[in-house]
C-alpha cells in the first residue's frame, strides 16, 4: 500500500512467502522493474515480487538503501558534507561486506538482481563470483558451481585441445 | 552417509540455482579467453556458450597485441620465390604460426595481400599451370578461412577488419580541422642509425606502422634489420635482420581468435 511517511512516499513490497516490506519509493525504484511498474502506474497497492524469498528480498532492500543516490530536499545535506570519492570508497567497502555470503545465496542474489533489473547488484554478485573462478583449474570451476563433467574423456581433450591458447 | 545425501542434495540445488539465464549473466562479464576455458567445463557450458542466440551477449572475440611481420623471400636477381617468413616482435612467446599457412585448402601458391586486426588476405593459386585465382580472407591463429568473393571481375581493394575501435593515439597525420596533411613529428637521421650505422646513406625503409601505438617498423641496411621507432618516446629498438632478399610487403601479424573468421559482422 502507497502511504506517507515523513514527507517520503512508501511502497510496498511483498514476497510470495507472505512477508511485506515498506521502503521508500526512490529506493525501490532502484529496480528498474519497479521503476517501471511505478511510472506504469501499475503499483497502486503492494506490488508481489515473484521468486524471490524473504530472506533474498530483504537482502536486496538492503542493498537499495545503501546504495540510493542522496541527493534531492533532505539528501543534499549528507552528500555536501562527504566528498564524492571518499563515499564512493565508503561504499565499495560496504559492498564487499554484503557479498560475504555462501554460494547459494549469491545466485539466489543474481537471480534477484537480474529479475529487477538493479545494474549495480547485477555487476557485483556476477563479477565476485566471475572473480572467484577465473584463475581456478576446470575441476574447482566445476566443485564451486555444482557443475558435472559430462564430457567423455576424448571429447575433453578434443574440445581443450580446439581452446589451447586460452589456457597459455 | 547421512551427511553424503544432505551434501549431494545440496550441490544439486545449488546446480539448479544456476539457470542458464544466470549463467550467460555471469559469462557475459568475462574476457573472450576465459570463455574459451569455460567450454572445457561442460558440454552444457560449451553449448550455453555457442549457441548463437547467446553469443551476441558474449564476448566474441580477444585481439592479441601485435606479434611480428608475414614476409617472403625471393632472389633479387631471378625473382625466384625463396620461401615465407615471420618475424616475431613481440615481448611475450613466440606465436604459432606457420608462415606457409597449410591449412589453406587446395592452395598451390598464394600471394599475401594485405593484413587488419588479425585477418590476411590472400591471391590464392589452385594450380601451378593455371594463372586462375580467388581472393581468400584467412585467421592464422584459429586456422580459418573464407572465399572473399568470387565473382568476376572483383578487384580487392584494402582489407578493412573492424572488431575493435581504433586506439587512441593511433599513427595520425591528418588534421582533422584543416582536412590537410600536416607534418607533426620529424626525427633527425642519426637519431634513429647512430653514426654506427649512418655511413649506411638512406638505405632504410618503412615495413610497416604499428596496427596499434604511435610505432614506425623500419628495414636498415644490406640485410635490411629490422628495427622499431617509437613516436613517443623517441626510443629506437634493432632487432632481427629479415634478410637482404626480403621483399615488401610485411604484413603485421596479430592474433585474432574468436569463434568465426569474422563474428563481429
Amino acid at each position: 500500500m502507497a502511504t506517507r511517511e515523513a514527507g517520503k512516499k512508501m511502497i510496498m513490497l511483498k514476497s510470495p512467502d507472505g512477508m511485506e516490506f515498506e521502503v521508500e519509493e526512490a529506493v525501490a525504484m532502484e529496480s528498474q522493474t519497479i521503476r517501471k511498474m511505478i511510472e506504469d502506474d501499475c503499483a497502486d497497492t503492494a506490488i508481489l515480487i515473484p521468486n524471490i524469498n524473504s530472506k533474498i528480498l530483504s537482502r536486496v532492500i538492503e542493498y537499495c538503501n545503501k546504495h540510493v543516490p542522496t541527493t534531492g530536499a533532505t539528501g543534499a545535506a549528507a552528500s555536501d558534507t562527504v566528498a564524492p570519492a571518499a563515499l564512493a570508497e565508503d561504499l565499495k567497502i560496504w559492498d564487499a561486506e554484503f557479498i560475504k555470503v555462501n554460494r547459494a545465496t549469491r545466485f539466489d542474489l543474481i537471480q534477484a538482481a537480474s529479475y529487477l533489473n538493479i545494474k549495480g547488484l547485477l555487476d557485483l554478485t556476477s563479477q565476485t563470483t566471475i572473480d572467484t573462478i577465473s584463475d581456478n583449474s576446470l575441476e574447482e570451476i566445476r566443485s564451486f558451481l555444482s557443475t558435472k563433467n559430462d564430457y567423455l574423456p576424448e571429447e575433453e581433450q578434443t574440445i581443450r585441445r580446439e581452446n589451447q591458447w586460452a589456457f597459455q | 552417509m547421512a551427511d553424503g545425501s544432505k551434501d549431494t542434495s545440496r550441490r544439486r540445488n545449488l546446480a539448479d540455482k544456476l539457470t542458464e539465464d544466470l549463467l550467460i549473466e555471469i559469462l557475459s562479464r568475462v574476457p573472450y579467453r576465459s570463455l574459451c576455458r569455460f567450454k572445457c567445463v561442460s558440454k552444457r557450458w560449451r553449448g550455453i556458450i555457442s549457441h548463437p542466440d547467446n553469443r551476441k551477449v558474449l564476448p566474441q572475440y580477444h585481439l592479441q597485441e601485435l606479434a611480428g611481420f608475414l614476409y617472403k623471400r625471393q632472389h633479387p636477381v631471378t625473382g625466384y620465390f625463396l620461401g615465407r617468413h615471420f618475424a616475431h616482435v613481440s615481448a611475450g612467446g613466440r606465436p604459432r604460426i606457420r608462415p606457409s599457412l597449410p591449412f589453406l585448402p587446395d592452395c598451390h601458391q598464394f600471394h599475401l595481400l594485405d593484413s587488419c586486426n588479425g585477418l590476411h588476405l590472400c591471391r590464392r593459386f589452385e594450380t601451378a599451370d593455371s594463372w586462375e585465382f580467388d581472393y581468400v580472407v584467412c585467421n592464422p591463429a584459429r586456422l580459418l578461412w573464407q572465399l572473399a568473393d568470387s565473382s568476376p571481375g572483383f578487384r580487392p581493394g584494402r582489407l578493412l577488419a573492424l572488431p575493435c575501435v581504433p586506439l587512441p593515439g593511433a599513427p595520425n597525420r591528418w588534421d582533422y580541422d584543416s582536412q590537410v596533411w600536416v607534418l607533426k613529428h620529424s626525427v633527425r637521421y642519426m637519431h634513429l642509425f647512430g653514426e654506427k650505422y649512418a655511413h649506411h646513406g638512406s638505405q632504410y625503409h618503412i615495413v610497416a606502422l604499428h596496427p596499434q601505438r604511435n610505432m614506425i617498423f623500419l628495414a636498415y641496411g644490406h640485410d635490411k634489420k629490422l628495427m622499431s621507432y617509437d613516436i613517443d618516446s623517441g626510443k629506437v629498438q634493432f632487432s632481427q635482420d629479415l634478410g637482404h632478399d626480403s621483399v615488401q610487403p610485411y604484413l603485421p601479424y596479430v592474433p585474432l581468435y574468436s569463434e568465426e573468421l569474422a563474428d563481429w559482422q
